[in-house]
């Protein structure tokens, strides 16, 4: 390996770190990690990359984190019960439960009083202290008009609401209620919720913020959307509708194109829950899929490449 | 209560007390698993099903070993499984790139199981040797999340400067990280 292809190979890796590669770019960084030296030093690099945004993020309070692990046990344990499952041994012992399925918290069998009551306690304390936060964040959402910011912007993109049109530029917000327009093809914006939460908008476009203290929701009139969403709570996804549909998202990568007849939903990461507004029927469109909602075609989710060996 | 004081009561259908080896170890296994996937999302969605894998296989637990231990035996199938199923949605899009990285991780994925926390506290360690001004353009792009031409526009030039000036602060960064390392093993 030469100092040129060296160099190289510095300036690709630094472009793909940034998000700035193209797809030729790309191939070209894919023959160079063939060289094992700079596969070793690709590797050192994505992965610092990975820990320093880890490090720096603010990690998941631990009363948080108990509650999102006691869900899912529950849900498990439904899950398990009335699918027909194994039950888990330990679930029987010492006193086998009766139906219907266990829930958490199980009310105890055998009293012991203060026991019960420390974990009551402790319980109520971690109910209150999320209950709290849960208010905290209501009244911030409720009251800021800055829940969405304008980080960049191509081309001409304006804000319509009650109080007349205004060009947007980056850094503005993207008040409640109001009307954002991309002018033209080339047009594009990149706006940004406060919970790190990124819609790219393209040319031609026109959405309204309709968030409200229910969770953030877009409601797109015409054009595309791509998103990149963070992990939103269960009770308050992340709602994009259409004049056909309504995409709901809990966490993921997607986008969401919307012409006059017709919706496409294409997700690349995670999945969503996508509704037909006529009808109200509902598909999941899982990674690799897309689903489509337009007159006399099936509502289902289809993969971007269908499966040769598939059977018609 | 210790662990294996909680793991038998839960064992006996008590299963509320879990929640307190999820406070006692969340945030530890979050800092094992960071790094070991492709961004901080991933490796806090990782920690919740680790945690869930592990009441849902308690009967399985020795008693008499370490309890974290065994969860990061848990947490580091997840992070393998994350990379083959980000391996095959890049290649079911055709991302080359993407598929290679994946390839990277997981050929050598084995050797990391038993990195301890060294080299978070040596990147810890190296992240406050930075300049005041190169911890703020840090912050700039990993907590602020900047795009590159906002960051340029915060250093008075353009963001292909910014790119590059980001660029060597990793570069430093690495080379920090493997120096302290060495050192410590050495």
């Amino acid at each position: 390996m030469n100092a040129a292809e060296i160099a190289r190979f510095d300036e690709l890796l630094s472009r793909y770190l940034d998000d700035a590669l193209s797809e030729a770019e790309a191939a070209e960084l894919v023959a160079l990690v063939a060289d094992s030296g700079l596969a070793i030093r690709f590797l050192e690099l994505t992965r610092l990359n990975s820990e320093i945004a880890g490090l720096l993020a603010a990690p998941v309070p631990d009363a948080a984190m108990v509650e999102l692990v006691r869900t899912d046990i529950q849900k498990a344990l439904a899950g398990e019960r009335t699918g027909g499952g194994v039950p888990l041994p330990f679930l029987e012992q010492p006193h086998p439960p009766a139906s219907p399925p266990p829930v958490i918290p199980m009310p105890r069998q055998k009293p012991r009083h203060n026991r019960f009551a420390r974990r009551a306690l402790a319980w109520a304390a971690v109910f209150f202290l999320l209950a709290g936060l849960g208010a905290v964040l209501l009244v911030t959402l409720t009251r800021s008009e800055d829940v969405s910011t304008v980080a960049s912007i191509e081309g001409e993109v304006r804000l319509l609401g009650t109080a007349g049109e205004r060009w947007l530029t980056s850094g503005k917000s993207w008040p409640r209620d109001q009307k954002l327009e991309t002018i033209g093809p080339n047009s594009a914006t990149t706006v940004r919720f406060r919970d790190g939460s990124q819609l790219v908008f393209s040319g031609n476009t026109v959405a309204v913020n309709a968030t409200s203290q229910d969770g953030y929701r877009v409601e797109l009139e015409r054009g595309s959307v791509q998103g990149t969403l963070k992990k939103q709570p269960a009770q308050r996804p992340f709602v994009l509708t259409t004049p056909e549909a309504e995409a709901i998202v809990v966490g993921t990568t997607f986008r969401l194109m919307a012409s006059v007849h017709h919706t496409r939903l294409e997700v690349t990461k995670g999945e969503v829950r996508f509704r037909r507004r006529h009808d109200g029927a509902e598909v999941a469109v899982k990674a690799g899929h897309y689903a489509l909602v337009a007159p006399n075609v099936p509502f289902v989710a289809t993969p971007f490449h269908p499966d040769p060996h598939a059977v018609h | 209560m210790d662990d294996p004081e909680i793991i038998a009561a839960v064992r006996a259908g008590d299963r509320e007390v879990f929640g307190v080896l999820v406070e006692r170890y969340q945030r530890t296994l979050y800092y094992f698993v960071v790094g070991k996937v492709v961004d901080d999302t991933e490796a806090k969605d990782i920690v919740q099903k680790t945690f869930v894998a592990a009441f849902q296989n308690l009967a399985e637990f020795r008693l008499g070993e370490s309890f974290f231990a065994w969860l990061k035996g848990i947490a580091l199938n997840h992070c393998r499984n994350e990379w083959r199923r980000y391996q095959s949605q890049a290649r079911l899009a055709g991302r080359l790139l993407e598929e290679k990285r994946a390839e990277l991780e997981l050929a050598s994925f084995d050797a990391r199981a038993d990195e301890g926390d060294g080299r978070q506290t040596a990147l810890r360690q190296c992240l406050q040797q930075l300049s005041p001004h190169e911890q703020t353009v840090v912050e700039m792009r990993f907590v602020q999340e900047l795009p590159l031409a906002a960051i340029g526009e915060q250093l008075g030039r353009g963001a292909e400067a910014a790119r590059l000036f980001l660029y060597r602060i990793r570069q430093r960064l690495a080379d920090c990280v493997k120096k302290r390392l060495s050192f410590e093993t050495s």
